[in-house]
């Protein structure tokens, strides 16, 4: 869409041309590994976008969710999985709200720092992008949700990046084990001034019961993925439009 | 949506179980139709078979 601005929009992000679906990129490639599943499992993803994660996970044989507030992105996967004879199903709805639980839960939230007075007045580049001051909007609000839609032994992946705030990150952690969960890094990448992460998110043991399962968390030289993250070309080398985050910085 | 999916729906409100209409289907699937909650007065569509679940003030 040629009237769009990215006056405070890093380069590598830019609007894809149409319905403004968020195209698959090294922070969806880390997650991909996980959304490798066992055929039969319930799995829940928030905020599809271009539902590369949940058509994995369907091809794979899991019964899949995906949610969006995106009408023409959930729209779009459900005319692909439809067309591949997919156990997919699309709902719009905030985060998971009026879902039941999963087995799985897999996450690449808008993590975006985006200061107030910054955030993007076209709603779908919203969603996609803005984390909100601290990079933490929506993560915060993921946390508080997984207990109630995991069932009892599963596990929500969930992508982070060093832009958040990290010392917001370490409360939000923290929390999470107090109230029994685990929490751990199973997959990061660094990019030129951003480290990736993915962190599996135990459920709570019992939920809200406090205090079990404390103090196995926090391992910062966790083993790397399964597989490949980074897709085709794979390795370390940052794709040639990502992140030159200096500039953004100087907005 | 294929009508299995409503198990695991509920009402985003007040987690009220949802009971279907159905308008238009296709084979199996509910092109569209409204959920309604059985507990509260709540009421949701589907549309090109996506049910949706925003609060009806998000939902241009």
């Amino acid at each position: 869409m040629g009237a769009r601005t990215f006056r405070d929009r890093p380069p590598h992000r830019p609007a894809p041309p149409s319905a403004a679906i968020y195209p698959p990129r090294e922070d969806t490639f880390l997650l991909l590994p996980f959304a490798r599943v066992p055929a039969g499992i319930r799995l829940l993803e928030i905020g599809t976008g271009n539902g590369l994660l949940a058509l994995t996970a369907a091809r794979a044989g899991a019964r899949v969710v995906a949610t969006d507030r995106n009408r023409e992105a959930l729209r779009e996967l459900l005319r692909t999985a439809r067309a591949g004879g997919l156990p997919l199903e699309v709902v719009r709805t905030d985060l998971a709200r009026g879902l039941g639980r999963f087995d799985r839960i897999l996450v690449n939230p808008p993590y975006l720092p985006t200061p107030r007075g910054f955030e993007d007045p076209d709603p779908p580049l919203r969603w996609a992008l803005d984390g909100g001051p601290d990079g933490l909007r929506l993560t915060r609000r993921l946390l508080g949700a997984f207990p109630r839609h995991l069932r009892p032994g599963g596990a929500a992946y969930l992508l982070g990046s060093s832009l958040q705030d990290p010392a917001g990150t370490a409360r939000l952690l923290a929390r999470w084990r107090r109230a029994g969960g685990r929490c751990r890094i199973v997959a990061h990448r660094e990019l030129p001034g951003e480290r990736l992460t993915v962190r599996r998110l135990d459920r709570p043991a019992r939920p809200r019961a406090g205090g079990r399962r404390r103090g196995r968390s926090r391992r910062r030289t966790a083993a790397p993925a399964r597989g490949r993250p980074g897709g085709p070309g794979g390795g370390s080398s940052p794709g040639p439009d990502r992140r030159s985050r200096r500039a953004r910085g100087a907005a | 949506m294929k009508p299995e999916l409503l198990e695991i729906l509920c009402c985003p409100v007040c987690r009220g179980p949802l009971t279907l209409t159905t308008d238009s289907t296709e084979g199996t699937e509910i092109l569209t139709g409204t959920l309604r909650c059985a507990k509260c007065p709540a009421a949701y569509p589907i549309e090109d078979g996506i049910p949706d679940l925003l609060p009806p003030d998000e939902r241009s």
